[in-house]
């Protein structure tokens, strides 16, 4: 019976956490019912006492206050995720506002970035119109080609260590955001 | 982001094989600096001359600085340097010299990394001494300098001017040495300094981002409307003073104010340091007050601060104080900080 409770737990987990993460909290949860069984409590009563739901509802900042979000997938997941636990905090409206805040600049960082790129290739295609149309010599062509090339790579460079940075900060960032959400979540 | 990487990393080499193919095969030099340089675009000088008085000018221009002196001389001289994009236009009319400049909109012809120097970016004006004119001057994209003189060294009579009104979206304005009836300045992200002037009536200033500087000057009224720069007056000399900022420090210096003062503020330090006044108002919500004062004695204090303390010349008053008598009223106000009263040595 506790297999299949279990199995259930865990279909349930699969539709929110990463699969160390549910394998973490089936332990956890595994552990806790041997426990109290253990202290005399019916397997049935115990398996009663949990609502599934409200255990991935209580499970979710604790989960994310671990989670690495090293990738772009966990960053996502996170962000979406962080809204759900904030709003079962103490401070769900000053902690939800700041929060929206921080998506908020963190995306117009991003697409600032993003159109500086798009401005980028625009003026280097622009440039390579203008230098067509130039009444200067083929060499001449080449070098200042170059230079357009090389000024447009090493601002490309830029942006993307830029961009980097900005990520960096992002994961930083939302890991102090569930860190917070877990402590006043307690 | 690894692609995008290499992709960047290739065109750099690409480039630098370009430019030395480029260089081997005997490409102009110059052309590596003019990439830089948008000089070429504009040509020699162009100067126009206004021998018939006015007593208006009125300048709009989009991306040029203007530059306004005085001469002995009889005509009104202009000097500037036309951009192959710009449409300039000079009109007189009644009285009333007229003088804008645009760009032509262009997306996809003419594009450069461009850089200019400042003296081709200059509008400069210079007019006779005699004439005394109003001025609306206006730019987008630069400084804005009226800079008048001292006619008479001995009674130190400034140049005459009409109204001014100044206003620079993103540069600096600077007025001196000037009388006028009326000055307003505005500008968004720049600095605005008013040195030695005579002013009849009103002072406006109003700035977002940057140092509003008031010096030696005389006024009835000043208003200054800040928003997160500083605000600094030294030796000013008015009727009333008004000061409403959200974010800076205001510090006020050796003035006479004959009425009363107002500060306030969000957010910063206010700091009075041998100014008279009949009345003071400064509040500020969170920073300190600090006002120096000749004396104590007739002064009336209702002083206020939420989270600080109240020193009056060295001694701790608590978070309230109130006095009842003296004709002078200072009243101060801080949210977070503390407030100083302190007596000039």
């Amino acid at each position: 019976m506790m297999q299949k409770w279990l199995e259930e737990l865990r279909i349930e987990l699969e539709k929110h956490f990463y699969p160390d993460e549910v394998n973490d909290i089936l332990e956890y949860y595994e552990e806790m019912i041997e426990d109290r069984f253990q202290n005399g409590e019916l397997k049935e009563d115990i398996l009663a006492s949990y609502n599934k739901k409200e255990i991935v509802r209580e499970m979710m900042p604790e989960v994310l206050s671990k989670r690495s979000n090293v990738t772009q997938r966990e960053r996502l997941k996170t962000t979406k995720q962080l809204w759900t636990a904030i709003a079962q905090t103490s401070l769900k409206i000053p902690l939800g506002i700041l929060y929206t805040v921080f998506i908020i600049t963190m995306a117009a960082i991003a697409f600032s970035i993003l159109a500086s790129v798009v401005g980028l290739l625009f003026a280097f295609i622009v440039y390579g119109f203008d230098l067509f149309e130039a009444s200067i010599s083929n060499y001449d062509k080449l070098g200042m080609t170059g230079i357009a090339l090389v000024l447009l790579s090493l601002t490309g460079l830029i942006m993307i260590y830029l961009y980097r940075l900005i990520l960096e900060l992002y994961r930083k960032i939302l890991n102090m955001f569930s860190q917070w959400t877990k402590k006043k979540g307690e | 982001m690894k692609v995008l990487l290499r992709v960047f990393v290739f065109l750099l080499i690409v480039g630098v094989i370009l430019i030395g193919v480029g260089i081997a095969g005997g490409m102009d030099a110059s052309r590596i600096t003019s990439t830089f340089n948008q000089s070429e675009a504009y040509g020699d000088p162009i100067h126009y001359t206004q021998s018939e008085i006015i007593d208006h000018l009125v300048i709009d221009v989009a991306v040029k600085h203007i530059d306004i002196s005085f001469s002995e001389s009889e005509s009104l001289k202009l000097t500037y340097y036309s951009h192959t994009d710009d449409i300039w236009e000079i009109e007189e009319n009644l009285g009333v010299l007229t003088i804008t400049q645009t760009q032509k909109m262009r997306l996809l012809i003419g594009f450069n990394f461009g850089f200019v120097s400042r003296e081709l970016l200059t509008l400069k004006v210079e007019i006779p001494q005699k004439w005394v004119l109003d001025y609306d001057l206006k730019t987008k994209t630069g400084d804005i300098k009226l800079i008048g003189m001292f006619l008479d060294p001995i009674s130190m009579s400034r140049l005459l001017a009409g109204t001014i009104n100044l206003e620079s979206d993103t540069g600096h304005i600077e007025v001196t040495n000037i009388s006028t009836p009326s000055l307003e300045l505005k500008t968004d992200t720049g600095d605005i300094a008013i040195l030695n002037m005579l002013v009849i009536e009103n002072i406006i200033a109003t700035n977002s981002t940057g140092v509003i500087h008031f010096e030696d000057s005389f006024a009835q009224e000043v208003d200054i409307f800040g928003s997160t720069g500083r605000i600094e007056v030294e030796n000013l000399h008015v009727l009333s003073l008004n000061i409403d900022s959200d974010t800076g420090q205001v510090i006020i210096k050796d003035s006479e104010v004959e009425s009363q003062i107002v500060v306030r503020l969000s957010t910063g330090r206010i700091g009075l340091f041998n100014v008279s006044a009949i009345t003071y108002e400064l509040k500020t919500n969170t920073g300190d007050v600090e006002v120096e004062l000749l004396s104590l004695l007739d002064t009336r204090f209702d002083l206020n601060t939420n989270t600080g303390k109240i020193m009056i010349d060295g001694i701790n008053q608590g978070d309230r104080h109130v006095t009842t008598t003296g004709s002078i009223s200072l009243n101060a106000e801080t949210g977070t900080g503390n407030i100083y009263i302190n007596v000039r040595d």
